[in-house]
């Protein structure tokens, strides 16, 4: 119960961060939040290491695109608060679900990024289109 | 427009997750962050830079008066990283996944009614249909292997 708990209250955090991230970026423009959101993450993190009394690991033997990740979350989190703006909190966060169940079908479907094979078949193809149904509910009803 | 936006945003999730998951197999969770905050803060400068013309001009942040927590949002993003990865080690893929955006809907609309005055029975319907499809999509995924979609 408590983990159930914990799983939505992480759901409320991240609604929560992507209106703040949104707001931000309307006071003070989508450049200079992009550098404060980042900033400011990298001093949570520092202070989750400390706070765990975590050593940094050695980087020796790690592959260039293990850093890419971070260099595409700006993206990430420009088009969010671009669209923040525009659609508000419910459409914003319901579109980044649906990209990331077709992006993971078609991840999945191919065998990208070293994941096993996973076919698309009809349930998961159904799923994404009765998604689609509720993304269209929302902007026009 | 905006609509395309924030689905490559949902895209960019799962790729992000990918290669972070990656990493922190690595060097663990916590400094696994700490690297995409900090690339993330070099890019942004990078970005910043060249989209602003190759000036820091007027960058300023502090002029106008906006509630400190609207500057959390980066904090908020490091403490999700940690909620994550603890839920997903305890509760099965269906749940998580439903869960995690049960909170992110209920709250979403909150914040629409608080500050924009945005609701509507549409949204409340679709709502309901994501969580039905969401289900779906679960289902019809043999594999049930973790959530991806839990990180923003």
């Amino acid at each position: 119960m408590m983990y159930k708990a914990l799983a939505t209250f992480d759901g409320v955090l991240i609604a929560l961060m992507v209106a703040f991230n949104g707001l931000l970026a309307l006071h003070i423009g989508n450049n200079q939040s992009l550098l404060v959101i980042h900033f400011v993450g990298l001093f949570g993190t520092i202070l989750l290491l400390l706070g765990s009394r975590g050593k940094l690991q050695s980087i020796r033997g790690l592959q260039p695109y293990h850093f890419i990740a971070g260099a595409l979350g700006i993206f990430n989190v420009l088009f969010n608060n671009l669209s923040f703006s525009a659609l508000g909190a419910t459409l914003t966060l319901s579109l980044n679900l649906l990209g990331q169940l077709i992006a993971s079908m078609l991840i999945d479907h191919f065998g990208l990024l070293g994941l096993a094979l996973n076919k698309v078949n009809r349930t998961k193809l159904l799923g994404v289109a009765i998604m689609g149904l509720g993304i269209i509910s929302m902007i026009i009803l | 427009m905006f609509t395309a936006l924030a689905l490559i945003a949902g895209a960019l999730i799962i790729i992000c997750i990918s290669i972070n998951g990656q990493l922190a197999n690595k060097v663990g969770l916590i400094q696994a962050g700490m690297t995409n905050f900090f690339v993330g803060l070099i890019s942004s400068i990078v970005y910043v830079f060249i989209v602003s013309g190759f000036s820091f001009g007027n960058l300023s942040v502090f002029e106008k008066n906006i509630p400190v927590y609207y500057f959390l949002g980066g904090l908020i993003g490091s403490l999700i990283m940690v909620l994550n990865s603890l839920v997903i080690r305890k509760l099965s893929a269906v749940y998580v996944t439903i869960l995690v955006f049960l909170g992110q809907l209920a709250t979403g609309m909150v914040i629409d009614y608080s500050k924009f005055r945005m609701l509507s029975m549409g949204k409340i319907i679709g709502g309901i249909l994501i969580i039905v499809g969401l289900y779906c999509y679960i289902k019809g995924d043999r594999k049930q292997q973790e959530p991806q979609d839990v990180l923003a």
